[in-house]
């Protein structure tokens, strides 16, 4: 260890190996992936945001919200749903499901034929699902296992599928995050999606959320006089928080491409490798606005 | 390495010659990286105790678009890391690999004008955070006129250093120099490749946050940390053993598992957006950080014979028992889920860049500063009051962020849904202000030390000394042999 060339060359080797296994190899594997349509969507996902909206991230970046919000949903677990739909045969079917422990087959038999699909198997192992899937079928029945992704963040409603890199691609910077001093805003514009709200949140994050330690970011707002008539655009303050009387307080043109940014906010897409199935839980009206399942995919299960 | 003696016979006398000799020719440079870097650490305590007030009174400097959390944090931590711990860092490395080669600082006017627009850059960088000019990178935020400029000047400064260090005329090597060769090649790979691939030529989404948590974790363990390591490898030995390492082969052992582990490390946890593997192999390599820390913390250990508690000595033992608590509360993190996206993390911050690096370097400091500008070497009170402020500082801040953090995540994980995500951070505000309490100790400590060395370099000035060969004249006290 006398030589410094010896010591170069050892350093050199050593981080030239890392560099190829935490630099190149992850670009080789997800720095080339592409925008493409999920299965049953013709649109390639995830599609460029509209240019408001990008102008809108930048706000977002220069602002510096990534030090308190993260965008990314973490997944914990997963189980198992099964769905049955219906029967040609419903004496062989009503034995399956008495086997499968399942009480009230006449009932469910009924339903599934006349109306929805009902949920029959909740929380339950993949083994267990393929196993009542295998013997529904084989009873002439139609029936389908359905993948529900669990966690903390599910349950909080932050999202309803975990986040994956294909979620990204079309963002730079990327503002995945490391912080939760603030909610998650992977899917803001779906539990959010009124831009009146978005705007006082911003102006003053207490009028909407009490005891919220969001900052003010009043610098983004015009206070001015009010003219022959009130600007359409300005905010509806409740009365502590309202500009004195003849001013009005305007949203700048950065308020508003960051409305447009956050309202933009969503990842309701299944994909390969994050299937969604679930529908969201209806959540406390007024305070989370349940995520629009706009990209619904074909096996919703059904308001338990 | 040799401690000094008081016997003055000819060859110890001609000794002593050399030393003042190689301490005076890296004067200029040095002076003005600790002034400028301790200024620096200062803004940076007043940054983040702005940022930290912030989180539990909202309201206060809030209209400010240069004052809001989202600006003042990013420039807290740059201001410290960029500032404070590399530019002093890169001085004290200078010094050192002047002392261990025995040999005179190459090109120092060269190195007091790079370390001067070091510095330019670093106020252009702060500024644009400040002003809302970032990246959007953690630790990267400094927009390009800044960060070319700030690489430019340490790519200067790390050129001195390697011919210097060509240059020496102790041919023999020492750990403290192997951690410094490696550093100088680790940071400026880490910083070209993530400014190349996430500024000028981006990578495409999720790749932009792997490359963003390999440069954080690299800054800390590779770069930061190698320079803590290298100055703990240089005093402990000098100042409590008479030079003497316990062992080399452990320091070796240490320093090739490091240069093999530390790279891998990504600053990941689960669950974040990436393919597995990529989590899982990070996770592993922070793990086997395990391996260099337990080698060289049992190797300094070991070393430290004589009391290690007086004052020039206190600063290293103190860096060197929060190096084991950072590396530790590092992997810790990196194992358990709970502390994911949470404040821990800023804990764990805390402790390696205040606990580990800079005590480190503040105990550097202290024993450099006066060599150089021919001040009293006696401990001042300032350096009691930096001492005890920062330890209360790291105590306060990182005990409070830790307990918070974990509360966080529990509320995270099982906690309210997320309408009441308001009352969750209310619940974090005891240890908000808790951490509040502990960076104004923090900053207390940095003013109390940029003091000290504002008043040594004063003095310095003031006998016109601080500039070329003139630093010759003037009569330095004894500073210990050459290595």
């Amino acid at each position: 260890m006398n030589y410094g060339s010896l010591i170069f060359l050892g350093v050199f080797a050593t981080f030239v190996a890392s560099w190829w296994g935490m630099v190149f190899a992850p670009q080789l594997q997800i720095g080339s992936q592409q925008p493409k349509a999920p299965e049953g969507v013709s649109v390639a996902y995830p599609s460029v945001r509209p240019g408001i909206a990008a102008q809108g991230r930048q706000i977002y970046v220069s602002q510096g919200c990534v030090y308190c919000h993260s965008q990314q949903v973490r997944q914990e677990g997963y189980t198992f749903e099964v769905l049955f739909l219906g029967t040609t045969n419903q004496q062989a079917t009503a034995t399956a499901l008495d086997k499968l422990g399942i009480k009230g087959g006449a009932q469910l038999i009924a339903a599934a034929n006349e109306t929805s699909p009902q949920l029959i198997l909740t929380n339950v192992s993949l083994q267990q699902a393929s196993a009542a899937e295998t013997a529904l079928k084989e009873s002439g029945a139609n029936a389908s296992r359905v993948f529900i992704p669990t966690g903390a963040d599910m349950s909080r409603g932050w999202g309803l599928r975990q986040s994956v890199a294909q979620d990204y691609l079309q963002e730079y910077p990327v503002q995945i995050g490391n912080s939760r001093l603030g909610p998650d805003l992977t899917n803001i514009g779906a539990r959010r999606p009124d831009a009146a709200w978005h705007l006082n949140h911003l102006y003053n994050s207490r009028i909407e959320v009490k005891g919220s330690i969001m900052p003010a970011y009043q610098y983004l707002f015009d206070k001015r006089k009010i003219g022959r008539a009130p600007s359409p655009d300005a905010l509806k303050l409740p009365p502590e928080f309202a500009p004195p009387a003849g001013y009005e307080i305007v949203p700048k043109p950065e308020a508003l491409t960051l409305v447009a940014y956050l309202q933009s906010l969503q990842t309701t897409t299944p994909l390969f490798e994050a299937p969604m199935t679930q529908m969201p839980q209806s959540a406390p009206a007024g305070d989370t606005n349940a995520p629009s399942a706009t990209n619904a995919p074909a096996t919703n299960t059904p308001s338990k | 390495m040799n401690g000094s003696t008081s016997t003055s016979s000819p060859a110890e006398q001609s000794r002593e010659d050399l030393v003042r000799d190689i301490d005076s020719s890296t004067a200029a440079p040095l002076a003005l990286m600790f002034f400028a870097s301790l200024a620096w650490l200062v803004v940076s305590a007043l940054l983040a105790l702005v940022a930290s007030v912030k989180l539990h009174s909202p309201t206060i400097l809030a209209n400010n678009s240069w004052m809001t959390y989202g600006h003042v944090k990013p420039a807290a931590n740059d201001t410290f890391v960029y500032g404070f711990a590399s530019q002093a860092g890169i001085a004290i490395a200078l010094w050192m690999l002047c002392r261990l080669g025995s040999v005179r600082l190459f090109a120092p006017i060269s190195a007091t004008i790079a370390a001067l627009f070091w510095n330019i850059g670093v106020a252009l960088g702060i500024f644009g955070v400040l002003g809302g000019d970032t990246t959007g990178f953690e630790w990267l935020e400094f927009p390009t006129y800044g960060s070319a400029i700030f690489f430019a000047s340490f790519v200067v400064l790390a050129v001195i250093a390697l011919v210097t260090f060509a240059r020496r005329s102790v041919r023999e090597l020492y750990p403290s120099q192997w951690y410094l060769l490696a550093a100088l090649l680790w940071f400026p790979w880490l910083y070209t490749t993530a400014r190349l691939l996430l500024v000028w030529h981006p990578v495409r989404g999720a790749m932009q946050f792997l490359i963003n948590g390999w440069f954080a974790s690299g800054l800390m363990t590779l770069w930061l940390g190698s320079l803590g390591v290298a100055v703990l490898y240089y005093f402990i030995p000098k100042l409590t053993n008479g030079g003497q390492l316990y062992s080399r082969s452990l320091a070796t052992f240490g320093f090739w598992t490091l240069a093999v582990f530390g790279p891998w490390a990504a600053n990941l946890y689960q669950g974040v957006p990436l393919p597995a593997w990529i989590v899982s192999v990070s996770i592993a390599a922070t793990v086997l950080t395990l391996v260099p820390l337990v080698a060289t913390a049992m190797n300094l250990w070991h070393t430290r014979l004589a009391p290690a508690f007086d004052c020039s000595r206190i600063w290293f033992t103190t860096s060197l028992v929060f190096y084991v608590i950072a590396s530790l509360c590092n992997i810790a993190i990196a194992l358990c889920p709970i502390s994911a996206l949470t404040v821990a993390a800023e804990s764990v911050q805390v402790i390696t860049l205040y606990g580990f690096v800079g005590f480190a370097l503040f105990g550097a400091i202290f024993h450099i500063a006066p060599r150089i500008t021919g001040a009293d070497l006696a401990c001042g009170s300032r350096g009691k009051i930096t001492w005890w402020c920062t330890m209360l500082g790291i105590l306060f801040f990182s005990g409070a962020m830790f307990i918070g953090g974990m509360a966080q995540g529990h509320s995270l994980r099982d906690g309210p849904p997320y309408a009441d995500s308001a009352k969750m951070m209310n619940g974090l505000k005891p240890f908000l202000r808790a951490s509040t309490f502990g960076l104004a100790f923090l900053l207390i400590g940095n003013i109390a030390i940029f003091g000290s060395v504002a008043k040594m370099l004063r003095a310095c000035c003031c006998r016109c000394c601080c500039f070329g060969d003139k630093s010759k004249n003037v009569k330095l006290k004894p500073a210990g042999a050459a290595r």
